[in-house]
């Protein structure tokens, strides 16, 4: 049996958050706690300190937002 | 040669640990039923659609026990033989709540076989995190169980908890 429960990561967009975001398998959560852009509109961010390319979506609800995310080399 | 020293009980080969049996306390609150054919009502938060709730909500503090009930989904004698997978989602990870594995309160299969039975938790320096406010946060845990039919079936289906300050 696994049990995976994600885990927290660093996560940095500019102009939409800074702290630690959720990932589960390969997607990342996180409620926006920055305010200079809208956060669907980020391309990119910094993910434990490495630049990665960003798909942002905004889930129905309105709080969470998730990201798929691919490093960049 | 491995397979001479397997086979002289030289060697082992790791295998997973049975799944726990034991008794599902878990009440109608906190129990969902999936359905041979889910519904196709979208729940929201990216939740697949269809997907089952939790009708109690979890206070961030609780530690209280959550199930899924198979036996819509399962044969007359057909049995949950393993709990393959339980996952948190990114939401779940992100304000701290976990499947607790815990001695006691690991993930258990009933003793009729039908059902599964989990706990949460949600880490200590969370659970002041205002998202909990209000309505709260739904996130979703997703299951998959293999059964003792032959071939083996295998269900995996996805419940959503909302944790919110009661």
């Amino acid at each position: 049996m696994i049990v995976d429960n994600g885990k927290r990561r660093s996560l940095v967009i500019a102009g939409v958050f800074d702290g630690e975001c959720g990932e589960s398998e390969g997607v990342l959560s996180f409620i926006p706690n920055l305010f200079g852009k809208p956060a669907v509109t980020a391309r990119g961010g910094l993910l434990d300190g490495d630049p990665v390319s960003l798909s942002i979506e905004a889930a129905p609800d309105g709080r969470f937002f998730t990201a798929k995310y691919r490093r960049i080399a | 040669m491995l397979a001479h020293l397997i086979a002289l009980g030289v060697l082992t080969v790791p295998t997973q640990p049975p799944a726990d049996v034991g008794s599902v306390i878990a009440g109608t609150q906190r129990t969902v039923s999936p359905l041979q054919v889910p519904s196709s009502a979208a729940v929201g938060d990216n939740v697949p659609l269809g997907a089952y709730r939790w009708p109690a909500p979890m206070e961030p503090a609780d530690r209280a026990p959550y199930a899924f009930d198979w036996s819509k989904i399962l044969g007359t004698d057909e049995k949950i033989a393993e709990i393959t997978r339980v996952t948190m989602s990114a939401a779940g990870a992100a304000v701290g709540v976990e499947i607790d594995s815990s001695t006691g309160r690991r993930p258990i299969i009933s003793e009729n076989g039908k059902a599964i039975q989990l706990w949460f938790l949600c880490l200590d320096a969370f659970q002041d995190n205002p998202v909990f406010g209000g309505n709260g946060v739904n996130i979703t845990v997703t299951c998959r169980v293999r059964t003792d039919a032959s071939p083996y079936k295998q269900f995996e289906r996805t419940a959503v908890l909302t944790v919110r300050q009661q």
